[in-house]
């Protein structure tokens, strides 16, 4: 018979200690909820608001006040014919030369000018592709018909001196040529060279270049950089929504521009606005993501977007080899130019639309990627930024 | 009890500034104050400690890792800075709200931890929907105080916290450390106001020109001041006497002489040696003695003598 030994008496348990709950760690969504309320929230503050307001109403009103008023939405043309005026130079001129027109002669060249000026200005131009370069066609070939009857009418003397006077008629009439829409006048001036490729970069940059170094000078950085995120993530955080806010107030002073311009009676607007909204968003991105590299290297990024804007953007931008491809603008002008007012005015030459649309959207990647490595690498100290 | 901070060889200079100068110490669980002039190296240690800054030479561990760009640490650290810096246009419920998102809170449950931190440090309701632009340097603490512990920290880094606070404010915001560090938050804060950590913490480090000069629990620090040198008042019938025959016994660093009030002040060179030899010191020189006064040893006294 076996025998158990009697087991030792239970010592007293203590309780159990409750486990330390696992350290938070923040989902994406959560972070990037927090990074906008931090982007958005100071720009509705008192300090700002007005600012704000100004800036965003600053152009479309400069576009009101500046635009002209058309009447029933068709500009006023300069004739490219003048009869009157054109046969009076030229009878100046042959006098001048000791070779002056006869009565019968003035006559019959007014009558040639008139008969030609209403059959150009009948000529319906449309608008689209080479639109420009058709009425420039049929304005030389007026000139030539006008000098060809001119022989009929003109002595051997006189014509030489005619003929050099028609080939500058059609010089300064080349020079009033316009697209049928008007854009000479200033809205698209306002909106393609001024807006888009001036306003537009400049206010990406300081928005987004400002993203660290406006923290570090506010001293608040180390808020944020002692939360559970590394650095790379906020910095991309951080410019996604930088970026939104550019995108929604960016989005709301085109419209009024746009609007200001359709006050105005602007045609062809609601043709160009999505190209121009698409084109925008692209742009936003694009110049953000410079922005943010930029405020990477230096404190004065906005020196060196300036540098930047004038060697690729200007310089680089205009070499007629590949090397242009490099320039941002270039491609934001080729996905423009798929609109034929546009096109009329600035005749630009496309790099192909995969090609641009590739470029706009690898390039804010890798300013991006390259400023987060910058910023991954990169201490700030309150005190030695601030005494740079 | 494994240290939660470590230095080994830390230095950091700012071009030929320098920070840190080659400091090695261990900071124990529990609450420790850092102590220091302007200029000591406080907030650069501290930003090193909070993976703001990168050692120039040497390592930091807090809780065994490097905590540059670690977002795994960075989930048990708690930070308040000395600056009053706030957004100024934020609320400071909307404020912590971002940060306890980006602490890893959610929904309903990081509003309410919101409310209740700032309810903990004790910012009146009232405030809650005022702009932080408008806030006292007080308010600010508190609201700074908030977000440092929103997320619970294991370890909680003050940098001079009770800055432009009221003496009441300062006793609430003792009140909050002590509570904490009684629920096993390790609390390492830094300040000038020397009275205020030597009732508050039990670990002291001392920093001067980038040095370490004390580090340890109080007593250690006060058993050590025994090796210092020594302050006396005495009140004597002679002082200057007295004065003349310690002077030539060459155990003095130097005296203060008050001939109106029979005072003399003394600063030995060693203590032990002068203990030994002060009775016989005193039946040599003739001199009468009413009264000895040792200086009281003190924090103050403490950090007076290690920074000079």
């Amino acid at each position: 018979m076996s025998t158990t030994p009697n087991p030792a008496p239970m010592a007293s348990v203590p309780p159990p200690v409750p486990p330390k709950p696992e350290p938070l760690r923040p989902t994406v969504l959560g972070a990037w909820r927090a990074i906008w309320l931090f982007t958005w929230r100071p720009q509705f503050g008192w300090r700002r608001l007005p600012t704000h307001l100004l800036g965003l109403l600053l152009l479309p009103v400069l576009v009101y006040l500046t635009l002209p008023v058309l009447r029933g939405g068709h500009p006023e043309r300069t004739p490219l014919i003048r009869p009157d005026q054109q046969v009076n130079e030229i009878a100046r001129r042959l006098a001048r030369a000791g070779l002056p027109l006869q009565p019968q002669q003035r006559e019959q060249l007014l009558k040639i000018f008139r008969e030609e000026s209403a059959a150009l200005s009948a000529t319906e131009f449309p608008t689209g592709e080479n639109a420009v370069a058709r009425q420039k066609g049929a304005v030389h070939a007026a000139f030539d018909r006008i000098t060809s009857r001119a022989q009929e009418v003109l002595d051997d003397r006189q014509l030489p001196p005619f003929r050099t006077f028609t080939q500058r008629s059609v010089l300064v009439a080349e020079g009033q040529i316009r697209p049928s829409w008007h854009p000479g006048e200033p809205f698209y001036h306002w909106l393609l060279d001024l807006y888009f490729f001036v306003v537009l970069p400049l206010q990406c940059v300081r928005g987004s270049g400002g993203l660290i170094r406006d923290e570090v000078q506010a001293d608040t950085l180390g808020f944020l950089l002692t939360r559970p995120l590394s650095r790379a993530r906020l910095l991309a955080l951080k410019y996604a929504a930088q970026t939104a806010w550019l995108e929604l107030s960016l989005l709301a002073e085109t419209l009024l521009i746009f609007a200001a311009g359709a006050l105005r009676q602007q045609p062809n607007l609601l043709e160009l606005l999505p190209l121009f909204l698409g084109a925008q968003v692209l742009a936003v991105l694009a110049w953000s993501a410079l922005g943010v590299f930029l405020g990477q290297l230096t404190k004065r990024y906005m020196a060196l977007a300036l540098v930047y804007g004038l060697i690729v953007e200007m310089g680089i931008g205009r070499i007629p080899t590949n090397i242009n491809t490099l320039s941002l603008m270039r491609h934001l002008k080729t996905l423009l130019a798929h609109n034929s007012a546009v096109q009329n005015v600035y005749e630009w030459s496309g790099l192909g639309v995969p090609t641009s649309l590739a470029a706009l959207i690898l390039a804010p990647l890798l300013f991006v990627g390259l400023a987060a490595l910058l910023f991954t690498i990169h201490e700030y100290h309150h005190t030695t930024e601030m005494e740079k | 009890m494994n240290p939660i901070i470590q230095a080994n060889e830390l230095s950091r200079w700012y071009g030929i500034v320098m920070g840190l100068n080659n400091v090695t110490f261990d900071v124990a669980p529990g609450l420790t104050g850092l102590v220091g002039p302007n200029g000591a190296g406080k907030s650069t240690l501290i930003q090193i400690i909070t993976g703001q800054l990168q050692p120039s030479s040497g390592t930091l561990t807090v809780f065994g890792e490097l905590p540059w760009n670690n977002p795994r640490l960075m989930r048990r650290i708690g930070y308040c800075p000395e600056r009053e810096a706030v957004p100024k246009d934020l609320r400071p419920l909307e404020w912590l709200l971002g940060l306890a998102w980006l602490s890893g809170l959610r929904g309903s449950a990081a509003e309410e931890r919101c409310a209740a931190t700032l309810d903990r440090v004790r910012l009146a309701r009232e405030h809650w929907s005022k702009s932080m632009g408008q806030f006292s340097k007080g308010m600010k603490q508190r609201v700074k105080l908030a977000q440092g512990l929103l997320h619970q920290p294991d370890l909680l880094v003050l940098d001079e916290p009770m800055n432009g606070l009221d003496p009441m404010g300062r006793q609430e915001i003792a009140t909050i450390l002590k509570r904490l560090a009684g629920g096993g938050v390790s609390i390492l804060v830094s300040s000038h106001i020397l009275a205020e950590l030597e009732s508050l913490c039990t670990d002291i480090l001392i920093l001067n020109w980038g040095r370490i000069l004390a580090s340890g629990s109080q007593r250690d620090i006060r058993t050590d001041l025994k090796n210092w040198s020594e302050e006396l008042e005495i009140h004597c019938d002679a002082p200057e006497r007295l004065a003349r025959h310690l002077f030539e016994a060459d155990v003095l660093l130097g005296f203060d002489l008050d001939a109106a009030q029979q005072l003399l002040h003394i600063r030995v060179k060693d203590a032990a040696t002068f203990y030994a030899r002060w009775t016989r010191l005193l039946l040599e020189s003739g001199v009468t003695v009413q009264s000895i006064r040792s200086q009281s040893r003190s924090l103050k006294n403490i950090f007076d003598k290690v920074t000079g």
